[in-house]
């Protein structure tokens, strides 16, 4: 499901001018991709009990995909984050 | 961590996994702190910010009971199984918020309905008039991360968001939607009136505003 929703994410992160706005929906689809590769490899490291795949799961996937969810929720944040000063120069 | 049934002992990897645990609890309170903070700033349940922030407080009330249970500071097997629902719930929660907007980028078409309050009347404005200046896509782009609802609950913040997304070319936006919203609704308004300004003056008038056929 998240591996599927990532694919149209992609498609509009694509069509995305913008660099700032652009860098978000990446960050998004990184996030959806990592998230669904995780859940990819604990179902097959489960499946076939290879120690490889839960390492790959539980220490690479997941930690990953958390990280650049964090690093998203600090971008989508930072988005309407602006001082006052800065806010005056930019519109005047 | 969530969702499988994993025997950490048996594990080559199993303290690289509880390091990691922790480090994805961490990072998941931190999420949910900073998205707590902008969700806040939006004041509206229709921004991308409180949506991401629905989702983590799921993500994050779902990892508790696995992370107890992995450092082994509860034994609490069928907690174990309401955590691992939840993240389940919470990915169906993530899919069809990121799916909704998806959908709303590439597929939908906003029109307003004849009961439509006048709110959702400057909302549709808005859109508008980012689509003149910026294109279709463009303008859907923008409101993919920095709803329009928020123009309503929060002119500032959305002003503060069209600062950072367009740098020094936000006065020009701006004063494109201000006008453009005095010329719709017949307001007149200040150049350089600031957005929240605009907004205020727009409430009474948008109630009562006729949509074109």
């Amino acid at each position: 499901m998240i591996l599927g929703v990532s694919i149209p994410a992609f498609f509009v992160a694509m069509f995305i001018e913008n660099p700032k706005l652009r860098t978000l929906a990446f960050l998004l689809v990184g996030f959806l991709l990592l998230h669904g590769l995780y859940h990819a490899t604990a179902v097959l490291s489960s499946y076939y009990d290879i120690d490889f795949l839960e390492f790959l799961s539980l220490s690479v996937a997941q930690p990953l995909s958390y990280l650049v969810l964090a690093l998203f929720a600090y971008k989508l944040y930072k988005l309407g984050d602006t001082s006052h000063e800065r806010l005056r120069l930019q519109l005047h | 961590m969530s969702g499988y049934v994993y025997n950490s002992t048996s594990s080559v990897y199993g303290s690289a996994n509880n390091l990691g645990d922790w480090l994805s609890l961490a990072r998941i309170f931190g999420t949910l702190m900073v998205l707590a903070v902008a969700a806040s700033r939006t004041k509206t349940f229709g921004s991308l910010q409180t949506e991401m922030l629905a989702f983590v407080i799921i993500l994050f009330t779902a990892e508790i009971p696995e992370i107890l249970n992995t450092l082994g500071y509860a034994s609490i097997a069928p907690i174990q199984d309401f955590g691992s629902e939840l993240h389940a719930v919470s990915m169906v929660v993530l899919t069809g918020f990121v799916g909704y907007r998806v959908y709303g980028f590439s597929v939908r078409h906003e029109q307003l309905e004849p009961g439509s309050t006048g709110d959702q009347r400057i909302v549709e404005a808005i859109r508008g008039l980012l689509a003149s200046n910026f294109g279709t896509m463009g303008a859907k782009a923008i409101d993919f991360y920095a709803d329009a609802n928020i123009a309503i609950s929060n002119p500032e913040e959305y002003t503060k968001t069209l600062t950072n997304v367009f740098g020094k070319g936000t006065g020009h936006v701006l004063t494109a939607i201000t006008q453009g919203l005095a010329k719709q609704f017949g307001i007149s308004i200040t150049d350089g009136a600031p957005l929240d300004e605009c907004i205020n003056l727009l409430g009474p008038k948008a109630q009562t505003h006729q949509n074109p056929a």
